[in-house]
């Protein structure tokens, strides 16, 4: 018996410690850079949002719940997955409704342009990406049907573990350590990048295209699923470059949900209506970028003040993510704007604007006072202190850590739990005179260098010299 | 159903756990269930050969021990052993006999046979052919009494851990034990141990070493005209590693599952690369197949009584027939003959080396000298390798010419090597894996048992601990799931 026992305990550790292993493997990743719409919504935990919104990658680029919150208090979530295809939809829908109660559920039609994933990561996205229960197992039993390659591993996706295993060849510091943008997130993916001249025009008339009865079934499904849970269905399409027969199936969609009385909004017909300019408002000719979303996000505030009756959680203690959210899309936003910025006075400027970065200013060499009168809206007065210095800035605090006296003790500090900071004064543009953990961030050859830790997202920003080069290059 | 998939690590946990729980009259039934239909996985069809060759060698034990006659013995013997070898024979050899008369027809410039039925080679055929044969010759010598239970038999010829790759059981051994199935306590709580820590290093050997070496191996084996010197070595030791590891990973599967059902099966292997000759490289290496020929081939072709040359036929006969037993090609044949000749050579120079060491003072008893005779040992086994792997005389006379003629010791520092189908990080862990397989050969040499038992000396946390990272390191670095094209064990194909 005693025997039986040791055994027993010895399968749970093993059980224990599987489980902590694939907590380290499991795939993390819905939209790219291991962002998880499905931790996010773990994340936000029994608060329901009053709309969520599901689709692929063009709702989690064009569609920011952080919009919703800031204007008008509206609690609302992205549920996005990369090319979320109609199984993924479906049951994405199933396994939200099962702890959350929203009013109005806005679904993508993207997913109607295809029937299997072009791309593996994709399919990885959509189909290992919710918990392990009994509709995940039957997600990809359905998807299956339709996609050879994952009914020929059907055992590996319903295990996964013969899938997720080989990560051990990839894995990131978010492996082990949950990325805080997967905490304080809504299912967004933040990008003012606009890299592309998108060249949209708004679609013509075209033929109309028949649905298949897999598509219409799908169509009558999910709305379904919705009413069952109380929750009104709304379809759309957000801009994307559409083929003759794709913009044929969107057009079916709508005399569809026309007949249903389900409301129907397609983009790529509306972007003209919405203000939507392809040459700011897109990253790339299938998404929008920051710019686009907000368009979008003003054109459904308006209907919906029109059509629901949304409280404004705003203030509601118990919708505080929201708040989170809100924090982490400025954050984002003026991180994004400091790593673009050249000019010293902008990037003073926006260093003034955030709460959580930490910065190191590094003073050495020859330098002309007059160029760093910038540097006096944070306290240092460049004039004050010929032989330069470093000084650190936090939490709108300017603290002088050394002024370039190699006698000064080193100072050290733990930027969080992840990150050492270590400052001290070897001599000018010498090494390792600021460094972030084992980077180097020291002068290289130019009077002011600025170092900037993003202590929302526990990340180094961005390392930037300005001003005169005296590096004699 | 290979023992690394997925039906397996079900099928066996409910195997043996019903095999527990029933009635101990059951069990026997159960385990020919069971065994039959693990045998059943890869082709339904095929459990006729496996039934007909169970019911002819248990019908031949019967008939022999019917009558004292030696003639009429004779008789029975050569009848079973004629249909037996005829089975083998159709389903392995047929197409390259017709293939060798095709090449003779066509010397003459006559018209080729084709060939009238399309065979796959059934799994584990030669083993459990030579396992029955074994019994029935046991049966003739009178070293081992008919069994008359024919279930008994059935599950003797079919018992599942080693019905496909051995190893190939005397009846002296695994009958007697599946007679007392259903007598004894099974329930070994140190069994279980053992077997769970066997099979768990089997598949580390497999998934994690042998599984991993072969994308290094497969790669240079199949760019025969761009390899060079290092890349050639990297390749022939590689393939050293994975024929060992792939073969003796499964022997300690099989063993390891046998021993948590209260079943002891013979050691396949000991150590082979730590032998001082290529004989004692036999005495290690699938040692239920070299103890099937010395006891069935060689001894009875006169083995080493009749004089020292027909000895040195004999051997080349043992070692010819075992080349051919391990593929129908005459590269396996010509494997099998390297290493006869080896032996031959090697008895045929020892007076010449004996002066030799005494001219030279050689201390015979020194590390070095067993270093010296270990790594030459193993040198002359992986080049003999070279042609099993290659499975072309050609194919392997390039390769061994490209690893003399294309000395290039720059790929050692360019990184290039890390392109031939292994990344650093993988050859990091190919390298952990080795280093952990000479620590258990070297445990296995001094302390004359095996990782199983030794574990069972070991504490008990040292022996979790070791469980729980033999585990991890098989689900997370073993090569299995998708991408990956299973290589099945290569003793399958034998």
């Amino acid at each position: 018996m005693k025997k039986g026992i040791r055994i027993v305990i010895f399968a749970v550790i093993t059980a224990l410690w599987l489980g902590r292993v694939y907590d380290v493997l499991r795939w993390k990743d819905t939209h790219g850079d291991y962002l998880s719409s499905v931790t996010q919504l773990k994340e936000t935990g029994d608060v329901t949002p009053d709309v969520v919104f599901v689709g692929s990658s063009h709702v989690y680029a064009g569609c920011y719940p952080a919009y919703f919150w800031e204007d008008a208090g509206i609690a609302a979530f992205n549920t996005a997955i990369s090319g979320m295809d109609r199984d993924s939809c479906y049951y994405y829908l199933k396994y939200l409704f099962r702890s959350q109660h929203p009013k109005l559920v806005v679904i993508d039609m993207f997913c109607l342009t295809f029937d299997v994933h072009e791309y593996q990561g994709n399919i990885y996205r959509n189909y290992l990406s919710l918990p392990l229960n009994r509709d995940s197992l039957a997600q990809v039993s359905a998807y299956a049907e339709k996609d050879e390659t994952v009914s020929e591993d059907l055992a590996d996706y319903l295990v996964r573990w013969p899938i997720i295993h080989t990560r051990y060849r990839e894995l990131q510091r978010p492996d082990f350590i949950p990325d805080e943008a997967n905490h304080l997130g809504k299912g967004e993916y933040l990008n003012w990048e606009n890299l592309q001249q998108a060249k949209k025009q708004e679609p013509g008339d075209f033929a109309p295209v028949q649905l298949s009865e897999d598509q219409l079934k799908w169509l009558e499904d999910v709305s379904k699923l919705c009413r069952e849970n109380g929750a009104e269905p709304l379809f759309m399409v957000l801009p994307f470059e559409t083929l003759r027969d794709d913009q044929g199936r969107m057009d079916a969609a709508a005399r569809y949900a026309q007949e249903q009385g389900i409301p129907f909004f397609d983009f790529n017909r509306l972007s003209g209506e919405c203000g939507i300019d392809p040459d700011t408002d897109y990253f790339d000719n299938n998404h929008l970028n920051a710019l686009g979303a907000k368009k979008i996000a003003l054109f459904f505030e308006e209907y919906f003040a029109e059509n629901y009756e949304f409280p404004d959680h705003r203030g509601d203690a118990a919708y505080s993510s929201w708040d989170d959210d809100l924090r982490y899309y400025y954050q984002r936003k003026y991180g994004d704007a400091l790593k673009k910025e050249t000019d010293l006075d902008n990037f003073v400027d926006l260093l003034l604007q955030t709460k959580d970065m930490t910065a190191v200013i590094s003073l050495e060499g020859e330098f002309d006072a007059e160029e760093y009168t910038a540097l006096q809206r944070l306290g240092i007065d460049p004039a004050l202190c010929p032989g330069g210095g470093k000084w650190l800035w936090s939490e709108g605090q300017l603290t002088l850590l050394n002024a370039n006296d190699p006698a000064t003790p080193e100072y050290t500090k733990d930027l969080d739990e992840y990150s050492s900071l270590l400052v001290r004064y070897v001599g000018d543009y010498s090494a390792n005179n600021v460094l972030i953990d084992r980077r180097d961030y020291s002068n290289k050859g130019k009077a002011l260098a600025i170092v900037v830790y993003d202590s929302l997202l526990h990340n180094i920003l961005i390392g930037r010299e300005f001003g005169r080069d005296n590096s004699g290059n | 159903m290979l023992f690394n998939s997925l039906p397996f690590l079900i099928f066996f946990p409910i195997v043996i756990l019903l095999y527990y729980i029933m009635p101990a009259k059951l069990r026997r039934f159960w385990l020919l269930a069971a065994s039959y239909f693990f045998y059943m996985s890869w082709n339904p069809a095929y459990v006729l050969l496996i039934l007909f060759s169970t019911v002819a060698t248990y019908t031949a034990g019967r008939l022999m021990e019917r009558r004292e006659d030696k003639a009429y013995r004779k008789r029975v013997l050569a009848a079973v052993i004629i249909m037996n070898l005829a089975l083998l024979f159709f389903f392995k050899y047929f197409d390259f006999a017709l293939s060798n008369l095709n090449h003779v027809l066509g010397i003459f410039h006559l018209k080729k046979l084709e060939s009238p039925f399309s065979l796959l080679l059934p799994v584990g055929i030669s083993f459990y052919t030579f396992q029955s044969l074994g019994y029935a010759i046991d049966v003739y010598r009178g070293t081992v009494s008919a069994e008359k239970d024919f279930i008994d038999y059935a599950l003797f010829v079919s018992f599942f851990p080693q019905l496909v790759a051995g190893p190939i059981e005397r009846s002296k051994n695994l009958l007697s034990q599946v007679k007392e199935v259903s007598k004894r306590r099974l329930w070994n709580y140190d069994g279980m141990v053992s077997g769970f820590g066997m099979m768990l290093w089997g598949f580390f050997m497999k998934m994690c070493i042998a599984d991993r070496v072969a994308l290094l191996v497969d790669t240079v084996f199949n760019n025969i005209h761009a390899i060079g010197t290092f890349e050639a070595l990297a390749g022939a030791a590689g393939f050293s590693v994975q024929i060992y590891a792939d073969f003796a990973g499964y022997s300690a599967i099989a063993i390891g599952a046998a021993r948590m059902m209260g079943f002891t099966l013979m050691e396949n292997f000991n150590c082979p690369y730590f032998a001082e000759s290529i004989a004692e490289f036999w005495r290690r290496w699938h040692i239920s197949l070299s103890g099937w020929f010395r006891d069935y081939l060689y001894i009875p072709l006169g083995g080493n009584r009749k004089g020292k040359f027909r000895k040195y036929v004999n051997i080349m006969i043992v070692f010819l027939v075992s080349g051919l037993w391990h593929g129908s090609a005459w590269a396996f044949v010509l494997w099998g003959g390297l290493h006869g000749l080896y032996q031959i050579i090697g008895e045929l120079t020892l007076p010449l080396r004996d002066k030799l060491h005494e001219l030279l003072k050689t201390d015979r008893e020194s590390f070095s000298f067993h270093l010296g005779k270990k790594v030459l040992t193993a040198v002359l086994a992986g080049l003999a390798w070279i042609f099993f792997r290659t499975r072309s005389l050609r194919l392997g006379l390039l390769f061994i010419r490209r690893m003399i003629c294309h000395y290039d010791p720059w790929v050692l520092f360019d990184d290039s090597m890390y392109s031939w189908g292994l990344d650093f990080r993988e050859v990091g862990i190919l390298v952990f894996g080795v280093l952990l397989l000479f620590f258990v050969s070297l445990v296995r040499e001094k302390k004359g048992c095996d990782i199983g038992n030794w574990l069972l000396t070991q504490g008990l946390v040292f022996r979790w601990l070791v469980f729980l990272g033999l585990i991890t390191a098989v689900v997370v670095w073993g090569e299995y799931g998708i991408d990956f094209d299973s290589a099945q064990f290569i003793y399958f194909d034998f």
